[in-house]
């Protein structure tokens, strides 16, 4: 089996994933409450999200983002009301390329590690030879295959 | 004599057991000295019997309402429920490495009972292994997390237990987690032992395969309890938030997966024995990271301890496990290279290998969105957070893939398959996916996502299914109970294979269930008694509060009617409530569940009016979740019940490897 289109379409794949991990929300389009709250992690709920912590104070929070929202905010002023009054901890989508390119070049890499081996592998696997048979041999196998024949008729 | 001494002592002695058991298990070892090995395992044995006896008493101090003994009086009071009190034990730091020390060592001697005689090549060395494991425990607990530390004065009551762990799940669930990844230790110290003793055949993991499909089935069990206590007591709507903790049970949990599948493939076909080596020493490895990531106080999570000396004792002992294990690894490259070729890309083997990129790609993407943060701060001294976002975007594609497999791997044959036999067998597959693509299409559906989810997990479901159809054929009787027949028939035959093909229907529902996620909505407001909201195909009405007060808590709730087409189905009563002991607030939800969906209610707030702050959800398909995870754990249950493999004869009354190694202490 050719491996170049697996290969094609994980570089493909990986290259538009990156891509759009790093262009992330269109910073101009409005958005809606529950997808701020969504990407925001909560200052008042360890390790959850705004639109899952289930404090008062986040209940606020949300208000506050459903008039920011109804008045119009963009993603990116949004976004910057986050990092001004929570810091930037509270952006649950990180920011930079490193984050984002890493798991698909350590897919990638995993990818083309395996396929690397695999062809190797794949080449350096004793192919069968066909053999030849002598004539007594020949006439052996004829026999002994007429009879198998017979027998399973 | 005092609880405290008495503990503290108990505590000495185990871990002066397990130190004299790694030193002569390994001495015994390099001297082929059967005596020293012997007393090795006896000195285990005597470790085991040592820190059951310090946690029956420390079970004892927190019936007897002890509070002499600080974590008694943190994790209890006198109004504990007699269940929690017994699940206090691992409710903080202290007990649950107590707890994880307990099972450990419950563990080893358990695989010491039963493999000295089987493998008696690999035990001694295992013994080592094992020992060295729980002195290091028993040295945590002795030096920096020690449960029977004295308070002085003695109050007249406890803190009480945390009413988030004051749950059914909560009592099950860190069990299970535990027993999942304290079990991991048994086919670790197995594999340490064959590259020490150079027995490198696939012997070591055939002896401890039970062990390892035993630990991978807490493990499993665990995570679902701990998606399902979310769900049920956190109050927020979801059961998995890709936090730190959650990462951290979820990693061994990804390569174990990963190894169970590649060991086949060395069982089959002798190949990939330094990827299953690589692979069951890092799943251990993974478990101490995790039980360090929760006690080091590097992250923040509603799962984590407080921040405690024990991380730093973890990080050594974490990295002399990763180069003790992985040097090893490297100085038995050469003998642990296969002698055997993959035949063709086009085989069960390959898609074996490709389902390992995939855990493994997928297992380092957590790792990595886990640590992320750490990273950053520690370069730069920036606090940034990876959250569900990062996670969900990036695994999302790895997990439709990996579900791919799920379906096309039992369909390819081993060696070479054939297209003409991997057409017949796909078509029904192709047509069930293609069905389920089309209806959602006609139902109005146009989310490309969930339909090609959906459309995969039709397809998988068909192919898994065909597996029993196919086998029952095979093995069919005659008359109306030929097919069931058949069915227990190819089941009972091959536990293992069928066992392991329920555990995949479990899958397949479980990630029905997640594609729910897709078609869930919400809803949040303020309600005064008898206001209204629709969501979708309820509406629901706050009909009036409750409030009222126990020697617990202060309970206030709002009586909610649910009715569908203006029947009223359901009366639901979330709550939000003042723990009284702990002065902290709890909601407790109200839910509706079905098969189709869950109506989820959460009152955030309630002021002297009674108006009410309310969250709801539709959670569609969540049920099918629970549903996945009864069929994997009754398929684990299927492949349990197997017959242990054959032990392989072994040349019994030696400890001496095959050829003199040193054996590092």
């Amino acid at each position: 089996m050719k491996m170049w289109p697996l290969a094609a379409i994980a570089v493909l794949g990986g290259l538009a994933l990156g891509i759009s991990f790093l262009s992330g929300p269109d910073p101009d389009e409005v958005p809606t409450a529950d997808e701020v709250a969504g990407r925001m992690m909560s200052p008042f709920c360890p390790g959850l999200t705004l639109e899952e912590c289930p404090s008062d104070q986040a209940s606020r929070v949300r208000g506050e983002i459903d008039q920011m929202v109804a008045r119009g905010a963009t993603n990116s002023e949004i976004d910057r009301w986050i990092v001004d009054n929570f810091g930037e901890v509270a952006l649950a989508r990180p920011g930079g390329s490193i984050a984002w390119m890493g798991p698909p070049l350590l897919a990638l890499a995993g990818i083309g590690a395996v396929t690397l081996v695999l062809r190797r592998r794949v080449r350096a696997a004793p192919q069968p030879q066909p053999v030849e048979l002598s004539e007594q041999d020949e006439n052996l196998f004829q026999q002994d295959f007429g009879s198998f024949r017979r027998g399973s008729e | 004599m005092e609880i405290s001494a008495a503990g503290q002592a108990i505590l000495l002695a185990a871990l002066a057991c397990a130190l004299w058991s790694t030193i002569s298990s390994a001495l015994g070892v390099k001297r082929n000295d059967r005596r020293l090995a012997l007393s090795g395992e006896r000195a285990l044995f005597a470790g085991a019997f040592f820190i059951v006896c310090a946690t029956v008493l420390l079970v004892y101090a927190f019936y007897s309402r002890d509070f002499s003994l600080k974590y008694v009086h943190g994790y209890s009071s006198r109004s504990t429920s007699p269940i929690f009190t017994f699940t206090a034990l691992w409710a903080g730091m202290e007990g649950s490495l107590l707890f994880w020390t307990l099972l450990t060592t419950l563990y080893s001697v358990s695989a010491m009972a039963v493999q000295r005689k089987r493998r008696p090549d690999l035990t001694p060395v295992a013994t080592a292994v094992l020992a060295g494991i729980l002195t290091f425990f028993a040295s945590v607990l002795v030096l920096g997390a020690n449960p029977f530390t004295s308070l002085s004065p003695i109050p007249g009551d406890g803190r009480g237990l945390n009413p988030l762990l004051q749950s059914p799940f909560m009592a099950i669930h860190p069990a299970m987690l535990y027993l999942g990844l304290t079990g991991f230790a048994v086919p670790f110290a197995f594999a340490v032992a064959s590259l020490v003793t150079g027995r490198l055949e696939a012997g070591w993991f055939t002896s401890t395969r039970r062990w390892t499909v035993l630990a991978w089935s807490f493990l499993t069990v665990g995570i679902i309890l701990g998606g399902a206590w979310a769900y049920m007591e956190l109050g927020w709507g979801g059961y998995w938030a890709w936090d730190p903790v959650e990462n951290a049970s979820l990693l061994p949990w990804l390569t174990g997966t990963a190894f169970l599948h590649s060991v086949m493939i060395q069982e089959r076909r002798q190949m990939l024995k330094i990827w299953n080596v690589a692979l069951i020493l890092g799943t251990y490895c993974l478990a101490i990271f995790g039980t360090f990531l929760t006690r080091s106080g590097l992250l923040s999570s509603v799962h984590t301890f407080s921040e405690s000396p024990v991380g730093t004792m973890f990080l050594p002992f974490l990295a002399v496990v990763l180069v003790f294990a992985f040097g090893l690894l490297g100085w038995r490259y050469e003998k642990l290279r296969s002698q055997r070729h993959l035949e063709t890309m086009f085989s069960r083997e390959a898609m074996f290998l490709f389902n390992n990129l995939l855990l493994v790609t997928i297992a380092l993407t957590v790792l990595w969105g886990t640590l992320y943060p750490i990273m950053v701060e520690a370069f730069s001294g920036a606090k940034i957070s990876v959250g569900p976002p990062f996670f969900n975007t990036v695994i999302a594609p790895m997990g439709l893939a990996l579900l791919a497999l799920t379906g096309i791997g039992p369909l390819v044959a081993w060696r070479r398959a054939s297209w003409r036999s991997l057409k017949r067998h796909i078509f029904l597959p192709l047509v069930g996916g293609a069905a389920t693509v089309a209806s959602l299409a006609l139902n109005g559906v146009r989310s490309a996502g969930a339909m090609f989810g959906l459309g995969l997990i039709s397809f998988v479901a068909v192919a898994t299914i065909g597996e029993f159809v196919r086998g029952a054929r095979a093995h069919r009787g005659k008359g109306p109970l030929g097919y069931p027949k058949g069915l227990l028939t190819v089941i009972s035959g091959n536990r293992r294979r069928y066992g392991g093909y329920i555990v995949h229907l479990g899958v397949v529902l479980i990630c029905l269930g997640i594609s729910g996620t897709a078609f869930r909505e919400s809803w949040s407001g303020t309600m005064k008694p008898g206001d209204s909201f629709a969501i979708g195909r309820y509406d629901v009405t706050y009909a009036r509060a409750r409030t009222f007060t126990t020697d617990e808590k202060a309970v206030r709730m709002a009586v909610m009617n649910v009715a569908e087409d203006g029947r009223r189905v359901a009366q639901l009563t979330p709550q939000r409530n003042i723990h009284l002991a702990q002065d902290q607030a709890q909601s407790e939800i109200g839910l509706r569940s079905s098969l189709s969906d869950d109506l989820y209610l959460v009152l955030t707030q309630m002021d002297s009016s009674f108006t009410v702050t309310m969250r709801a959800w539709v959670n569609p398909l969540v049920a099918w979740i629970w549903i996945g995870g009864a069929f994997m754990a009754l398929g684990m249950l299927v492949i349990l019940s197997g017959k242990p493999p054959e032990p392989r004869p072994v040349a019994a009354g030696t400890a001496r490897a095959k050829e003199s190694v040193p054996v590092p202490v």
